[in-house]
């Protein structure tokens, strides 16, 4: 009774009347209003955050050494923009890029798993643990191997990124129900068509969870390899701005990382959402 | 029964032979010159062992007690906050999209502001692990208490449960199956955060055994000390998954969803 | 004496638009001891009908009385069995264990023996077994056996058997009418089949949708034990023709 109990309370009529779908105009009203509304909120909330971050400051009376005020930081924030705009579009190219090639090979290897059986039981298990380990510890030997450049950065971003696109990509490939497959099979589709038509649409909704997974580590991935070979991002630059004190320059490009990091997330989020609707 | 191991065995084979033709090749592909100087063959790295037995136990007795004490704060906090989040319904969103927030943070740009405000040492690692495994625990523990089937809820109303009997008797084991994915999940990242916060400076923990090899070029050193971090991570992951075996007797296992790092 | 009494119960739902209307005045007195069939089309509010009764709701007018007592006190005197429509055992437990599960949470000494009950549902020899383990069909028995577990005063089913096959549910109706018979409670099904209603009923009532209203009350006047060789003969026949005529009455469709 779950399923009918809703409708019953509602007294739903007997027959189903399409006037009752929202209609294209509606949609997109409706999503304007909520794109506002996501606005407005992430505005409000940006200021809540800073006025209570100025508040705590000037209240507790905290030194400058524990965390400078929000005005020190917006001072550094536009005083020192070319240096921090630069390091913030090296460790983005290294994200997105990473993110990219990431997606590519998932996907290539998600479908050559679909075509047969005993490679995606020899190999899947393997990927299935390799995404729950900690793939970040193996970062300092990607940087034994592809040295101390962008691509070190990039390899990073690729390797975490991977697993989680890669594992969601072939459960999204595995998802249409065998009916579906019959189906096509019974039509005579060849498997191209099978994968176009079939796998591929019943698995966006997959690839994007994949996607939107991926994105949450992707950033901070990129930051610790720079971090760590000493490229000129923004892992290095908070890095090298705490080890000389020059502590709203560090603040600057933890507030920064931050905003790209979340920034990117929701927008995987929304992405998602609209393909999983 | 012998059925299941039968199954056990065909899904364990396949991987276990990839596994192993990887070291294989890894192995000729060296013998032949093939390999920067940077890859070392498995012999090489096992060769190692010996010689670094003793420093590996005395940086990895930290590495794992730091990142325990990590992962069981994190898992408190997390089931504390579901609890709430489940006693009052209202404070489910808002802790869930704090918690997604605090999860967009990249650890490294925070870890810094750690060092200002707590300084160095297993304080540190401490707090850095227990930030990067609490989030895959409290979704999962949200999760779990939300998978309440509704006509359970409606039974346990009818036989005129009282709240404690329901948590006892239907929400944790409801809970238990997205509890233990999440365990699992989280187990590794804990790991993963002493780790990083190891490598912003120590001069003990398998993080600090890293970088001083990585800086001294010692190849072989430096593979066998990561090895060893993903034969941990893998080692806590199973001994959860076979507590998981033992205790979630009735269900397949939950997939909690979130990947890892 | 065990009484259900329905005086002009009205159950009305606030959505955020407008105010929906799922049942209006119900005046109903179902008798100790007999077994009333609630059909009708999807929507009609048979099933909130039955929460009603099983204090899961709360009446938006009118009073409903178990034997002496409210809902609520009933319930907490441990007086009603409910059985969903799908089993909904707590998979973590065995068969046992869920036919226990009311005797635990009751904190009474047990007024049935649990064995005894999952025998009398026939499930004798698979008290360690787990819900993943059993049939549809064993799932409801033990549904079933764990409604009676406290002797229920009253025992109230929605659509118990709608998602078994055809000939797994008329056995189940046998043993049901069984049971019943052995345990002396007030039964109310809630069914969408017209055969099962007419099989099992001493009185089928037929709801009407928007709002739920009881359209007709049909007596079933067959002696009892019922046998399934009485589904051939034609005072069935005609009694399920009467409901049948009585559901596609009023709206000319049923849902």
């Amino acid at each position: 009774m779950a399923a009918t109990g809703g409708a019953e309370m509602s007294g739903t009529v007997s027959r189903p009347d399409a006037r009752l779908l929202p209609g294209r105009q509606a949609e997109a009203e409706r999503m304007l209003a909520a794109l506002l509304r996501g606005l407005a909120f992430v505005a409000l909330l940006l200021g809540a955050l800073v006025l209570i971050w100025h508040a705590l400051i000037v209240t507790l009376a905290v030194p400058a050494y524990v965390a400078p005020s929000p005005q020190a930081v917006w001072t550094t924030l536009t005083g020192e923009w070319p240096r921090l705009s630069q390091a913030l579009w090296f460790t983005l190219r290294s994200t997105l890029g990473g993110m990219a090639i990431a997606l590519v090979l998932a996907l290539v290897l998600a479908g050559l798993f679909t075509l047969s059986d005993l490679l995606s039981r020899a190999f899947l298990p393997l990927i299935v643990i390799l995404r729950t380990a900690p793939i970040l510890a193996i970062a300092p030997l990607l940087i034994l191997i592809f040295g101390r450049g962008q691509a070190t950065s990039v390899a990073v971003v690729v390797m975490v990124s991977f697993f989680p696109m890669m594992v969601n990509a072939a459960r999204g490939f595995r998802s249409p129900k065998a009916n579906v497959l019959e189906l096509m099979h019974v039509c005579g589709a060849n498997w191209w068509q099978i994968f176009l038509k079939v796998r591929l649409p019943f698995a966006l909704p997959y690839i994007f969870t994949g996607i939107r997974m991926a994105a949450a580590g992707a950033v901070l991935s990129a930051m610790l390899a720079e971090w760590l070979s000493g490229a000129p991002g923004l892992g290095t630059l908070i890095l090298e701005a705490s080890s000389f004190r020059r502590l709203p320059l560090m603040w600057a490009g933890v507030v920064l990382s931050m905003a790209a990091a979340t920034t990117l997330f929701f927008l995987t989020v929304q992405l998602e959402r609209r393909m999983t609707r | 029964m012998s059925g299941a191991r039968q199954g056990l065995i065909g899904a364990l084979v396949p991987p276990m032979l990839v596994l192993l033709a990887v070291g294989l090749g890894a192995e000729l592909a060296k013998g032949l010159g093939l390999l920067p100087i940077t890859v070392p063959a498995p012999s090489q790295v096992a060769a190692m062992l010996p010689t670094s037995f003793d420093d590996l136990m005395y940086h990895g007795a930290r590495t794992v007690r730091s990142a325990l004490t990590g992962y069981a704060v994190a898992a408190s906090l997390a089931l504390a906050l579901a609890s709430v989040a489940l006693a009052i319904r209202a404070l489910e969103r808002p802790i869930v999209s704090m918690a997604v927030l605090v999860d967009c943070i990249p650890i490294i740009a925070i870890a810094p502001i750690f060092v200002i405000w707590i300084g160095q040492g297993p304080h540190l690692h401490v707090t850095v692990a227990a930030i990067a495994a609490f989030f895959p625990l409290l979704v999962g523990a949200v999760q779990g208490f939300r998978a309440i089937d509704r006509n359970m809820e409606e039974l346990f109303h009818v036989i005129a449960a009282s709240r404690w009997q329901r948590l006892c008797k239907l929400a944790v084991p409801s809970a238990l199956p997205y509890l233990f994915a999440a365990l699992k999940i989280a187990a590794p990242l804990a790991l993963l955060g002493t780790l990083i916060a190891e490598w912003m400076g120590t001069d003990r923990g398998l993080g600090a055994m890293i970088v001083l090899s990585l800086f001294s070029f010692d190849v072989a050193r430096t593979w066998l000390t990561i090895l060893t971090v993903c034969g941990l991570s893998a080692l806590a992951y199973g001994l959860i998954a076979l507590i998981e075996s033992r205790v979630v007797t009735w269900t397949g296992p939950a997939d909690g969803g979130h990947g890892g790092r | 004496m065990t009484e259900i009494i329905l005086r002009n119960v009205a159950k009305r739902f606030l959505l955020p638009d407008r105010e929906v209307s799922a049942l209006e005045g119900i005046e109903l007195t179902l008798p100790t001891g007999s077994f009333t069939a609630l059909i009708g089309p999807s929507g009609c509010g048979k099933s909130t009908l039955l929460r009603l009764v099983a204090d899961v709701l709360r009446p938006s007018e009118g009073e409903i009385r178990i034997g002496a007592n409210a809902p609520s006190v009933a319930r907490r005197k441990h007086e009603i069995g409910f059985v969903f429509q799908e089993a909904s055992l707590l998979p973590w437990r065995n068969v046992l264990g869920n036919v226990c599960l009311p005797i635990e949470v009751a904190r009474v000494p047990a007024t049935r023996d649990p064995k005894a009950l999952v025998h009398m549902v026939g499930l004798a020899g698979f008290e360690e077994a787990r819900p993943a383990q059993l049939s549809g069909g064993m799932q409801q028995r033990v549904a079933i056996a764990r409604a009676l577990a406290l002797d229920p005063k009253v025992l109230l089913m929605d659509e118990p058997f709608g998602a078994l096959d055809e000939i797994t549910r008329q056995r189940m109706n046998l043993e049901l009418l069984r049971i019943w018979k052995s345990t002396g409670t007030t039964a109310v099904l809630v069914t969408h089949s017209i055969s099962e209603a007419v099989f099992m009923a001493d009185t089928v009532l037929v709801l009407s949708a928007n709002p739920g209203r009881i359209a007709h009350r049909i007596e079933v006047d067959m002696p009892r034990p019922r046998r399934l060789e009485m589904m051939r003969q034609l005072a069935f026949n005609a009694l399920e023709n009467e409901v049948r005529a009585a559901l596609f009455d009023d709206s000319g469709a049923v849902a």
